[in-house]
């Protein structure tokens, strides 16, 4: 009986190590991709750029000192290692980072790369005839040394936090090539549509309005990589095109799915689908320089009265995630105990109750003769947003609050009402970099930060803020954005809808892919394979 | 003809100032501007967008910019998008080819089968000539970009007949029956509005010149209905179809833009609606003048080839 | 913005005018027109009556989004949730509203300045048609675009934007019209009498220029909801939550295949209803010129 026992034993292990083996396969060299999506890319560099698509491509073929990676920490790539205070990369205060660079790497022409490459990168960034789109953090640096060809110092004159997320994004640019290009003429230098980089794929072609060609760089500085031959950016401005061809195989991949082809997809055979948790939040922007925002109760009433559990399930068919604050859950920073307000009607009712918000015969509070009333700005266009709202809508009225739902344009939004604060309630999302530092919502505005357009004005919350982003040393400024996190969500300053997760296809073939919340999807294309 | 057409060409100049000043005011009377959307990037602060729209010169005061932007288009040099930052002549060169071949395309399907719909239409039995009436009529009347979908839905979607948007499969080498493939549903959608149009003032035509006097000699004489219709009748109705082409080139701009928006063609009127969503001014302002030149173009030769089908007729 | 059929112009023949009874028993006599003014009654009563015939709130969401006919719902639910016939209901108003007030407005603005053309000529007239030459060399609907694109889209303005760029066809009719009966006896008649210009213009010359101006203005209806739909579809015309046929087609492309009567509904209906005007609008025009009468009517 044991013997018979024993075999069986035996015969199981035999059969359970056989099928794994077949489904832990080695990665194999070679074969190619047809990546697909909406958009064409415009200039393949990310200072320059406001569209993912070209920094994707951008992450394809160039050059970064460090990377992000899907657990949102630095790992190093042309530098040897991701400077620390431990290591003495980055000074105690903050003020000086030491980058040491990989030997022996070269750019696709074959010139070799060096430290005047990242120094030169860093004056096209401040160069004002360069349209670069955004200049926070780099115009902090006073000086780059390059004392030899493998080693690069940034010293500062103020403490910059992300600096190494602003770091992990920037392409290397040639000094070889782009050196002895007059200002003038650099922003339309042909570079910008034909790169030469130091990325695992060099660009081969480019067929305005088709497609991309890049294809393997063999001389890759990782040993082995990258898996694959060829990559190919289909440009389909049809979404629904782009579905017929993923399920004929004529693309293998696309990232960013439209929500409402998730259903669709997940019922074909040829494909599987990936959801990347996400760094960038939707969120109701309120201004509190404006009745009714002015109040807090009114803010954490209608906080309370918004359903997000919900919106994220039903709606939006889980492919969303709650949110509750400025940091996902996946940052280091991230305050699991702050306050939330979650959905209750009855809450609701009795703050609006006590901030003086009574109940009329039309069924919308009044308050001194004034109605709760007020208009949300809503971007015109994406479905997702029309439904979110029109639900909230829906819900703020069972509490007594009439809200009308306003589409205006991109630039009434970001151009007038926002920055100049002529808005009452806005709906759109918020962008955000991995690093913590929440100054840009929530400094107060004589201090200007970028983003904080509903006037929110703290001096606990701003002394808290300057000194996390004084220093670069985690323990201090996770526990100054933890109190921060804790009274920003008491104030009910915004009201956080939630984490719009991205979601990626990909044919049953390609190997090696993970997702990475909110950072490039391409940031392991190194590690891609196909069967 | 001459000075008609000189003085016409001479005319179409304010004509062109002042749509290009429409234009201009209504771009630059707008809040916003192409750097509006950065204000919600965190690594762009207000200084940042400050000195990006200084540099595109879109603080100068408003007759600085016009000036500006006039004396580059007439100098050749039609400035850079801000969008590409490829310069605007090159981006059109490629978008006009695109739209030309739809709209060429889709006049020569509208002509082939205009013609004989037309013809019928004057010709044959009263109840046919309902049916084809009735046709004719839901042709005009039917939203174009409708028709597409509809035709996307029921051939791309349905039926993997024909391909859903695009000018080639990608990845494979030029191949004509490839393009032309590509072209069919669009060019097609694209003419039904002409074929309509024209086969009905086609019918109106013959019906009148099947009435003149010179017919009904040739009848006399015993010649062939059907010869008398194609060789003579016919002859006479052609010419005004090329002015009635040449007075809807404005519909036809907007026809095709409507059409490159369903199928997803990569034309002129897409690129309109494109820089228009990124407020990408040059391309934009660009893109409109071209249009209104064309048609200016299409007006001019309308006029042309009325005056000479009927000299009867005084030119305006 | 095309006038719906052929470049002639209404052609200036004997007027009968005034002859109702007639017109009326013409258009009865025609099936397609016929047909064509029940189907118009209908739309116009259902449009009328929206808000007792709607089931639910055009604005409320009331299942799933991309549902079929269910128990809640009659048509099924649109990609927001929200009850699809309840929405036609009430996107027949809104787009009839452009309809009709572009219409009216085309016609207005087209008669005012075609009157005033054609009965003053000499510089009154070169200045006017050069402003229709303008209006003319510019594509209409990229300039509706470009101005949707920067004036917000509200119901009023989209009516004034296409009546703004639709009025020259007009115009055109009513120029030639005033020309040619500028000069008839009638007229001069009422000046010998002392009538001033703008009695000759509106008693006389207008009154008697009505029937092409209705027929035009008829087909102008047809024009504008197609264009309303054209620029809605874009996303430049109407603006969601607001219901209008056009913008129900807005999203309906990316549904196609989950849910294509989300695109079916909207597309037929604004087919049959400028269907129905351009044939009742045909009908009026073969009534009210009888040189047209000989073949039947298409």
């Amino acid at each position: 009986m044991m013997r018979i026992a024993l075999a069986v034993l035996l015969a199981c292990l035999a059969l359970a190590s056989g099928v794994t083996r077949t489904s832990a396969q080695a990665p194999k060299p070679g074969g190619q991709i047809v990546h697909g999506s909406v958009q064409e890319p415009d200039r393949i560099w990310g200072p320059v750029t406001g569209l993912t698509v070209s920094s994707e491509i951008g992450q394809l073929v160039n050059g970064h000192l460090i990377e992000i990676d899907d657990k949102l920490d630095y790992v190093p790539s042309l530098a040897t290692e991701v400077p620390t205070i431990e290591n003495g990369g980055v000074s105690k205060d903050g003020l000086r980072y030491t980058f040491k660079l990989r030997r022996g790497v070269k750019w696709h022409d074959g010139q070799p790369f060096a430290a005047a490459d990242v120094a030169f990168t860093h004056s096209v960034l401040l160069n004002p005839a360069m349209d670069v789109r955004g200049r926070v953090g780099w115009n902090k640096i006073t000086k780059v040394e390059t004392p030899d060809d493998g080693t690069v110092i940034f010293q500062f004159s103020g403490v910059d936090a992300p600096f190494l997320d602003r770091v992990a994004t920037l392409g290397i640019l040639p000094k070889h090539i782009l050196g002895s290009v007059p200002a003038a003429d650099l922003k339309t230098h042909k570079w910008f549509r034909a790169p030469v980089g130091l990325g695992p794929f060099v660009f081969k072609e480019w067929v305005p309005g088709s497609h991309l060609v890049l294809v393997k760089n063999p001389s890759y500085w990782k040993p082995g990589r990258p898996y694959l031959d060829r990559i190919v950016y289909k440009i389909v401005p049809d979404a629904n095109a782009l579905l017929n061809q993923l399920e004929t195989g004529d693309v293998d991949t696309r990232v960013r799915l439209v929500n409402e082809q998730i259903e669709t997809v997940q019922k074909l055979p040829n494909v599987r689908v990936v959801a990347t948790p996400s760094v960038t939040p939707w969120l109701l922007w309120m201004n509190h320089t404006v009745a009714p925002f002015n109040d807090k109760k009114v803010r954490q009433a209608l906080a309370h009265g918004v359903d997000k559990e919900r919106i994220a399930k039903t709606l939006l068919g889980g492919h969303v995630t709650p949110a509750w604050g400025l940091l996902p859950p996946m940052s280091w920073a991230y305050n699991p105990s702050a306050p939330k307000q979650a959905f209750d009607q009855a809450k609701a009712k009795g703050l609006l109750d006590e901030a003086g918000w009574k109940m009329t015969g039309d069924g919308v509070r009044a308050k001194d003769g004034k109605r709760l009333s007020f208009e949300i700005a809503n971007i015109a266009g994406e479905q997702e947003r029309v439904q979110v709202l029109s639900f909230i809508q829906q819900q703020w009225k069972q509490i007594g609050v009439d809200a009308r739902i306003r589409a205006v344009d991109v630039g009434q939004m970001w151009g007038r009402m926002l920055p100049q604060r002529q808005f009452e309630m806005a709906y759109s999302y918020t962008g955000r970099l991995p690093d913590p530092d929440m100054s840009s919502h929530y400094l107060s505005p004589e201090l200007k930060p970028t983003t904080n357009f509903a006037g929110y004005a703290n001096p606990e919350v701003d002394k808290l803020l300057l000194a996390a982003s004084a220093t670069v040393e985690r323990d201090k400024r996770k526990a100054a954005y933890q109190r921060v996190q804790q009274i920003v969500a008491d104030d009910a300053v915004y009201i956080f809808l939630y984490w719009l997760n991205g979601t990626t296809v990909l044919n049953k073939r390609v190997q090696g892919y993970k997702p990475a919340p909110g950072y490039n999807e391409f940031w392991n294309a190194d590690e891609w394979w196909v069967q | 003809m001459r000075t008609f057409l000189i003085r016409r060409i001479l005319a179409a100049i304010p004509t062109l100032l002042a749509v290009s000043l429409i234009i201009f005011l209504l771009l630059h009377s707008a809040p916003g501007g192409p750097m509006a959307v950065y204000a919600n990037n965190p690594n762009v602060d207000p200084e940042d967008l400050r000195r990006l729209e200084q540099s595109l010169g879109l603080h100068d005061p408003y007759p600085v910019q016009y000036a500006k932007w006039l004396g580059s288009m007439l100098t050749g040099n039609w400035g850079v998008s801000y969008k590409y930052a490829r310069p605007v002549g090159a981006i059109l060169g490629e978008r006009i080819l695109a739209t030309l071949q739809l709209v060429l395309v889709s006049l020569l399907i509208a002509a082939v089968i205009a013609i004989p719909v037309g013809v019928l239409g004057a010709t044959a039995r009263p109840a046919l000539q309902r049916v084809v009436g009735a046709a004719s009529m839901l042709g005009v009347s039917v939203p174009t970009f409708w028709l597409g979908i509809v035709v996307l839905l029921l051939l791309s979607v349905k039926v993997r007949l024909l391909p859903s948007g695009g000018m080639a499969t990608i990845g494979a080498d030029f191949s004509l029956a490839d393009r032309l493939w590509h072209l069919l549903a669009p060019a097609a959608v694209l003419a039904t509005l002409e074929i309509a149009g024209w086969s009905r003032y086609l019918r109106s035509m013959l019906l009148e010149s099947l009435g003149q006097d010179y017919i009904r000699t040739a009848r006399a004489k015993g010649l062939a209905e059907w010869r008398i219709v194609m060789r003579h009748a016919l002859r006479n109705a052609l010419l005004p179809l090329i002015t009635l082409l040449g007075l809807q080139g404005g519909r036809l701009v907007g026809g095709a833009l409507i059409t490159e928006t369903v199928f997803s063609w990569p034309g002129m009127g897409r690129l309109l609606v494109e820089s228009l969503a990124a407020r990408d001014y040059p391309v934009l302002m660009a893109a409109f003048m071209l249009m209104s030149v064309l048609v200016i173009a299409g007006n001019l030769a309308a006029d042309l080839t009325y005056g000479v089908a009927d000299p009867r007729i005084r030119l305006e | 913005m095309a006038v719906a059929t052929s470049v002639q112009s209404v052609p200036s023949a004997v007027r009968r005018a005034g002859s109702l009874r007639l017109l009326l028993s013409r258009v009865g006599h025609d099936p397609t027109a016929a047909g064509g003014t029940a189907f118009l009654i209908v739309v116009a009563a259902l449009a009328l009556l929206a808000p007792v015939l709607s089931p639910h709130d055009p604005y409320a969401i009331v299942d799933r989004p991309l549902r079929p006919a269910g128990e809640q719902t009659v048509l099924g639910t649109d990609d927001v949730g929200r009850d699809l016939l309840s929405r036609l209901l009430y996107g027949a108003r809104v787009t009839l509203a452009v309809g009709v007030g572009a219409a009216l407005l085309t016609a207005g603005i087209g008669t005012v300045i075609g009157a005033l053309a054609g009965f003053y000529g000499g510089r009154t007239d070169t200045a006017l048609s050069g402003l229709v030459n303008v209006m003319l060399s510019v594509p209409a609907l990229p300039l509706a675009l470009v101005i949707g694109a920067f004036v917000e889209m509200s119901l009023p303005i989209l009516i004034l934007v296409i009546g703004g760029v639709s009025w020259t066809s007009s115009a055109r009719i009513v120029r030639a019209e005033t020309l040619s009966l500028r000069e008839r006896e009638f007229v001069a008649s009422a000046r010998a009498l002392g009538a001033g210009d703008g009695r000759l213009i509106l008693r006389h010359i207008l009154i008697n220029a009505m029937p092409p101006i209705i027929v035009a203005a008829t087909l102008q209806v047809a024009t504008a909801i197609l264009a309303e739909s054209a620029l809605s579809y874009l996303g430049y015309g109407i603006q969601p939550p607001v219901a209008s046929w056009g913008n129900m087609l807005q999203n309906a492309q990316r549904y196609l295949r989950r849910a294509p009567e989300l695109a079916i509904y909207p597309g037929l209906l604004i087919s049959l209803t400028v269907v129905s005007i351009n044939f009742v609008g045909d009908a009026l025009r073969d009534a009210l010129d009888p040189a047209r009468r000989g073949a039947p009517n298409w």
